[in-house]
């Protein structure tokens, strides 16, 4: 199991919702504490009720979260964040609206952050009802932004047509990229942050409780895939499966269990040591219900069996 | 014979027709102890004759004698700058890379711009095939479902090393050619600062390299072409002599780019003196001829204005990735100290060896742990083989207090490099991990207080190679154009700098008898400023002093008011001089 600290970063243009959506991650019940890395501590605006210490640059709250402001050389932060007695359980790092959010991503690959912590998701708000109207300048920034995305979360769908949105998803996004919509900033914790800390153990059951929007599924075989074309399965279905994540048993590799993980357009796989019992293949993922359906998921693992 | 007529014999008459130059009028600065202030100065043969009074030098004045009017005008010695690389900060611009030309390229453009250049430039032994530029942008790879990468370089280009930058810098592309001539392949061990993209479970590199990691692809290109090199150098000098500059050392240097600094001397075109120091190991490029240069091969570069006696290595590393290596942890942690690149008993030998061959060791020690083990490594040096070179400890950027007095001890050199010497964004923010040895940081005022010689290196491209602004902030430490309020570390005096960028400099480089202050009988260096050091308020304003005139052994080299135009004693550098002032926003 990967005891790494997950994390997830969230970027966005100014105005892209992305204090709404941290405010709204923040006073939610988790199922573990949050640490917050913020930009603009001002900008948080969280029920006094909850804040039980605020200090210049951080806050507790009682629900166990925790928010700091971003300091100016964030690896150095970091690394002093995740080697200190009280270590965060979940780490989300709020960029700057004009931030490059794959410039942030990258420390995360290097070696003195990548033992300690692993880069969940890039989450990219795009605030669809404003988009196009932004300028030339803003929109090399909103691409650079998409660049790094695993995730998209829509904002303000509400305000635009469903045609209208889905001619600005063909535009600006890519075909491996899924966007999530949100209404009123209300987005499911669930899908967005991976709360079971790469948890494989708990994949034998389909996700329940989740919005009717969405839809899981769950497959497992004995029979072993191959590395290449499940990689290629997981490609196809990119745009439509949010997360997915197994143990896989590869022809590839048939002594070692392989476990991925995969958010959007992020999937990572990794060696989880000798196989203990009878090598079998499990993976659960789940999907936008107008895209794809659990029978089309299960159809697309079933064909990873195939020859490499 | 009219070259045989100019060696002048004992034999022949005695032809007295005075001194070739006299400037008379000025506020000349001598930084001659015995000495401090003249009003004239003359000069025959390259050398001062005379330093007095205007009367002193008006029996030198003869009928071809040049002379100059200062009028009142504020003199002093020409600059030293101990520490730069104006190869580092240009050559790759002039080097003639692919650019691709589009602020946002599609795949398309980028391997259409691949192939065209490929087949313009066709493999020769200086490019060695590469294909080296800009850019990519990975928002148009993703649009167009390409993973960029080795295997689509491989699809259209697999004979020649090809490495491409993303718009960002953040991210390099390589080809498995390129990737196989750096050595990279599943087994190699990520840098600390940054990694290479790999299949999670084979381990194989993909091609994208980032951050640090893509200085792997750098290492295995050919270095900057000579032309690139000759364009670095020449502009390169040829601002810092506009700027005051009259002797300089070019730290990492190889074969090839001491072929393009002699190339530039034997045509007459060097406006200062240089002291060039051969990398010791590959850390920043190749040096293929490194062990021939050390045994011998450098004196092929020798000249009054040249010497390669000199190398350079970084011992610890820098601040950003938390590398400078201390005698204590870093702030915030339990026990990291950063790291050396050489251990103790490398320097110690080497050093020991260098000093018996007469070769000046410049070691890179910014944090206190690094120049400490130096400075034993120099002890050793002495007992073994007595007094020596003059080594360099380089930035000296944390030193430790116990270690001030060491430098007069032991005759050791403490250069510093105003990158940090004022409150800035970059010290307060890239800088920051220091935590409170960034307030100890560059005690200038320390090595001097125990008797050390300091010098300044301006580090280019680290900082400006404008030497003005380190001197303005030696000497107030706060940030030069008010882009910050405050102050880091203790300021020296006026006339402290002013030692410190002249006969400190030349003592650095061990003419110190020969050159660096206004002195009858030494070099006749001299550069003449629109306003007086020592009278000015130096805040937001010594740094904008505006260089009248350098001279070097006698021979003005930048004359922009045209004082010597038309006599006998003519500038002989009339090439524009490049632009390389810091960007003030």
């Amino acid at each position: 199991m990967d005891k790494r600290i997950p994390v997830t970063i969230i970027s966005g243009f100014l105005g892209a919702g992305k204090t709404t959506l941290i405010n709204q991650l923040l006073q939610s019940d988790q199922a573990c504490n949050i640490t917050v890395l913020v930009n603009d501590f001002g900008a948080v605006n969280i029920d006094t009720d909850l804040i039980i210490k605020r200090e210049r640059e951080v806050m507790e709250l009682s629900n166990g979260c925790v928010c700091c402001s971003i300091q100016s050389d964030m690896v150095a932060q970091l690394h002093t964040m995740f080697t200190s007695d009280n270590p965060p359980e979940y780490l989300l790092i709020e960029t700057s609206g004009v931030a490059q959010p794959g410039r942030i991503a990258s420390v995360f690959g290097y070696p003195q952050l990548s033992r300690f912590a692993r880069l969940d998701s890039v989450v990219t708000l795009i605030d669809v009802a404003n988009i196009d109207g932004l300028s030339d300048e803003a929109h090399h920034l909103v691409r650079s932004q998409i660049e790094a995305a695993d995730l998209i979360i829509a904002t303000k769908a509400d305000l635009v047509d469903p045609e209208a949105r889905r001619a600005i998803y063909d535009r600006w996004l890519f075909a491996d990229l899924p966007a999530l919509e949100a209404t009123h900033g209300a987005v499911p914790v669930s899908v967005l942050l991976d709360q079971r800390r790469g948890n494989l153990e708990q994949i034998s059951a389909p996700e329940t409780a989740l919005p009717n929007q969405f839809v899981s599924a769950h497959w497992s075989s004995d029979k072993s895939v191959s590395y290449k074309r499940l990689q290629a399965s997981l490609k196809r279905m990119s745009g439509a499966l949010y997360r997915a994540k197994g143990i896989v048993y590869c022809d590839e590799f048939p002594t070692e269990r392989i476990v991925f993980n995969k958010v959007g357009a992020r999937i990572d796989f990794a060696k989880s040591g000798a196989w203990d019992g009878v090598p079998r293949t499990a993976i659960v993922g789940i999907g936008y219900a107008n895209a794809i359906t659990a029978e089309q998921i299960r159809h697309e693992l079933e064909v990873a069996q195939g020859p490499g | 014979m009219t070259r045989l007529a100019q060696y002048i014999s004992t034999h022949s008459p005695q032809r007295d027709l005075g001194a070739d130059l006299v400037f008379t009028n000025g506020r000349i600065y001598t930084v001659d102890e015995d000495r401090p202030w003249a009003e004239a100065v003359a000069i025959k043969d390259g050398m001062f004759v005379a330093v007095g009074s205007n009367t002193d030098v008006t029996p030198l004045i003869g009928p071809e004698t040049h002379v100059q009017d200062l009028g009142g005008a504020f003199a002093m010695p020409g600059l030293y700058d101990m520490h730069t690389h104006p190869d580092l900060a240009l050559g790759p611009k002039y080097s003639d890379y692919l650019d691709v030309g589009l602020e946002t390229p599609d795949p398309e453009q980028v391997k259409q711009a691949i192939l065209a250049y490929a087949a313009a430039h066709p493999t020769d032994a200086a490019n060695g095939g590469w294909v080296f530029g800009k850019h990519f942008v990975h928002y148009t790879f993703r649009k167009a479902g390409i993973e960029p990468g080795r295997d689509w370089l491989d699809s259209f280009i697999t004979d020649r090393p090809v490495a491409i930058m993303d718009r960002m810098w953040g991210s390099c592309m390589a080809n498995s050619r390129a990737l196989e001539l750096a050595g990279v392949t599943a087994e190699t061990h990520d840098p600390n600062n940054g990694y290479i993209v790999r299949d999670p479970l084979t381990r194989e590199p993909n091609g994208i390299l980032v951050d640090g990691a893509y200085a792997m692809i750098m290492a295995a290109m050919p270095p900057p072409p000579q032309h690139a090199l000759l364009r670095a150098y020449r502009e390169g000098a040829r601002f810092q002599s506009a700027r005051g500059v009259v002797a300089t050392k070019y730290l990492h240097v190889c074969e090839n780019r001491l072929d393009a600094l002699r190339a530039i001397d034997i045509s007459g075109e060097l406006p200062l003196r240089v002291e060039a120091a051969i990398s010791w190991q590959d850390d920043i490029f190749p040096v293929a001829r490194r062990w021939e240069l050390l045994s011998g091969e450098r004196h092929y570069y020798r000249s009054k204005r040249l010497n390669a006696n000199a190398v350079k290595f970084h011992f610890d590393g820098t601040a950003e990735p938390k590398t400078s290596y201390f005698l204590s942890p870093w702030p915030n942690e339990k026990e990291w100290r950063g790291s050396l690149n050489l251990t103790p008993e490398h320097i110690c030998d080497m050093v020991a060896e260098m000093d018996r061959k007469r070769i000046r060791v410049v070691a890179h020690c910014t944090g206190d742990g690094a120049s400490d083990i130096f400075l034993d490594a120099v002890e050793e040096c002495r007992r073994r083989n007595g007094p020596g070179m003059r080594h360099q400890c380089a930035h000296s950027t944390i030193l430790h207090d116990g270690n001030l007095p060491r430098f007069k001890e032991l005759d050791v050199i403490a250069e510093f490099s105003p990158v940090g010497w004022y409150p800035s964004n970059f010290t307060i923010g890239a800088r920051s991990a220091y935590g409170d040895k960034l307030h100890k940081a560059y005690n200038v005022r320390g090595v001097l207080d125990h008797g050390g010689v300091a010098v300044i290196g301006s580090d280019w491209p680290v900082s400006s190679i404008d030497p003005w602004i380190g001197f303005e902030a030696l000497v107030t430490r706060a940030n030069p154009w008010g882009e910050m309020e405050g102050q880091l570390g203790d300021p020296i005096t006026v006339p402290e700098a002013i030692e410190m960028l002249t006969i400190n400099g030349a003592y650095s480089m061990g003419i110190e008898d020969q050159a660096g202050s206004i002195t009858a009988g030494k070099a006749a260096d001299m550069i003449v400023l629109d306003q007086n050091l020592l009278d000015i308020d130096p805040k937001g304003q010594l740094h904008k002093t505006e260089v009248q005139m350098t001279m070097l052994d006698g021979a003005v080299v930048h004359d922009p008011n045209g004082w010597t135009k038309d006599s006998l004693q003519a500038c002989r550098v009339t090439s524009n001089v490049p632009d390389f002032y810091p960007v003030v926003i």
